[in-house]
């Protein structure tokens, strides 16, 4: 018995040996991962949803489909108001599908280039430093993507005595070419 | 043994266990100046019916004069590199808009040093005008009229320039096309085009406010909004939908070379600017009046001195001083068609009360 508590015991002392710490050097062979690639696909309130008509009582009037309405305010809505006694800025009826291919997330050390349009200083030399990059996708795709600004008296079209006044309609169906990377970083002296 | 262990673990436990205070406006309003830096790098905005596989864009619910629908569908909306000609070099005509020395920034600032005082102050502010900050030099100066003082307009804020602010590189040609749909005909097509264009200098601040700080009732946000507009040439023209410049149907062209705008717009708590809807669903912008800032009778252009309302002293005296808040608007030239206007200026305009609110027709 003791000879196999022992025998174990050397195991075991071997086994601790098995973590060490990584040295600078070998640390320096470690690539990382070149961050993140993001396609996204998003539609919301397609046909409209459970929004009401305006100016019903509570809960009487909910629609599933736009086109089966009147008198609709039909698809999200997001309400927001910068004086808590008054009226709502309002995006009304958001509704449409948009995707995109290839947003990526990642991060870069900028130590060269951004020169001072060709003269000899770069800006990147002297920034040496890590950015977070978000490169844009070329092409965001809209599919009758909709919405209405405009400004109501209430947050929800179902309150009473609920007063809406639409100030314009937004439609975008297509590609719309967007390229680039948006760099972000900590300014002032972190 | 193990007991002692255990008792002086318990007792280091102890020690830590601290709660989270939430911090307050007065404490949060020493916060400093850690923000985050923004800059687009290699940027093209592209967006249209009229652009290579570019889809609609169109802004509906107007109406015209005899109740007929009033429609604007975007041919093109762009932002381009330098020399895009009117939006049409797209491919590799890249831009950068903000440096990384001097980029666009987002931070929470300290509002004693912005006028606001004890509150922590929202800022999105554009890259950093530096060296002389204004077309006239010195604006202030020129006003109270000492001679030789006004030393003549800074005309290299139009430009690249890395003493006053973006390169060339960092300036986008911004435009947008809109043809306009009256009734279901398409009829005109109205193009707007900016060459090199820079909003150096532009920020704006956000900080919330009550009616009652005792009470806590009455929240609202307030604002200031500094907004710098540079361009080499502002051109408009119009033309018959689905043309553009250079066809038969296009009319003249309206230039602006060389206009800068420099708008501020409120001017800290003393003098802060409110977008509200009211309650009847319509919305008000106001730029509050100084009118009784100084409370009781200590008014007037002298300067308050009393230590009323949220600004300690002579928030009159400082309003009508180099430290206030001034608009000034400088055109180069005007120009249609090689017809020169001359050039023209409005310097030192200061908003004393402004209110705008919409009413349904």
């Amino acid at each position: 018995m003791k000879i196999i508590i022992t025998v174990l015991s050397l195991f075991y002392l071997q086994a601790v040996l098995a973590l060490e710490p990584l040295g600078e050097n070998e640390m320096d062979q470690i690539l990382g991962l070149g961050g993140v690639y993001l396609s996204g696909d998003l539609t919301i309130n397609d046909v409209g949803g459970p929004l009401n008509e305006s100016g019903a009582e509570p809960g009487d009037a909910w629609q599933q489909d736009c086109a089966a309405s009147t008198n609709e305010r039909c698809g999200a809505r997001i309400a927001v108001r910068t004086n808590n006694t008054s009226g709502w800025i309002v995006l009304d009826n958001l509704r449409g599908r948009f995707s995109f291919e290839g947003l990526t997330l990642k991060t870069r050390l900028i130590d060269s280039g951004f020169d001072n349009d060709g003269a000899s200083s770069s800006d990147g030399a002297s920034f040496d430093r890590d950015v977070f990059e978000i490169g844009l996708p070329n092409t965001m795709n809209f599919s009758n993507v909709s919405y209405t600004l405009a400004n109501s008296n209430k947050a929800r079209p179902t309150e009473v005595g609920f007063k809406q006044t639409d100030i314009f309609n937004v439609k975008i169906d297509g590609n719309v070419s967007l390229s680039g990377n948006l760099l972000l970083f900590p300014t002032g002296n972190p | 043994m193990n007991k002692i262990f255990l008792l002086s673990f318990s007792m280091l436990v102890n020690v830590v266990q601290a709660d989270l205070v939430s911090i307050d406006d007065f404490a949060l309003s020493k916060v400093d100046g850690e923000g985050i830096g923004l800059v687009l790098e290699d940027f093209i905005f592209n967006a249209g019916s009229e652009t290579a596989g570019g889809g609609t864009i169109e802004i509906s619910g107007l109406k015209g004069s005899s109740g007929q629908d009033v429609s604007l569908h975007v041919s093109q909306f762009y932002i381009l590199g330098n020399g895009s000609i009117r939006g049409s070099v797209v491919d590799g005509n890249s831009t950068n808009i903000g440096r990384l020395s001097n980029p666009f920034n987002i931070e929470l600032i300290d509002g004693d040093d912005v006028g606001v005082a004890n509150k922590a102050v929202f800022e999105f502010s554009a890259p950093k005008l530096h060296g002389t900050t204004s077309v006239f030099t010195p604006t202030f100066f020129n006003q109270i009229g000492s001679a030789g003082d006004f030393t003549g307009f800074n005309t290299a804020l139009f430009d690249d320039d890395t003493t006053t602010g973006s390169r060339s590189s960092e300036r986008p040609d911004i435009g947008i096309s809109v043809d306009l749909e009256i009734a279901a005909v398409r009829t005109q097509s109205l193009n707007t085009h900016y060459k090199r264009l820079s909003i150096d200098g532009s920020r704006l601040r956000l900080w919330g406010s009550y009616d009652d700080d005792v009470a806590k009732t009455g929240g609202r946000m307030e604002g200031e909004l500094t907004l710098n507009i540079y361009t080499h040439d502002l051109e408009f023209f119009a033309c018959n939908s689905g043309d553009s410049f250079g066809d038969n149907s296009c009319g003249t062209s309206i230039h602006f070379n060389d206009f800068a705008a420099e708008l501020q717009l409120g001017w800290g708590s003393s003098q802060p600017a409110t977008f509200e809807v009211n309650g009847d669903g319509n919305f008000v912008f106001e730029i509050k009046s100084l009118e009784g800032i100084c409370g009781g009778a200590n008014t007037g252009i002298d300067g308050c001195t009393a230590s009323s309302g949220d600004q300690s002293t002579d928030v009159v005296e400082r309003f009508y001083s180099s430290s206030g808040p001034f608009s000034n608007i400088y055109m180069g030239e005007v120009k249609v068609g090689e017809r020169s206007f001359g050039n023209s200026t409005i310097s030192n305009l200061q908003i004393e009360y402004l209110k705008v609110s919409s009413h349904d027709l």
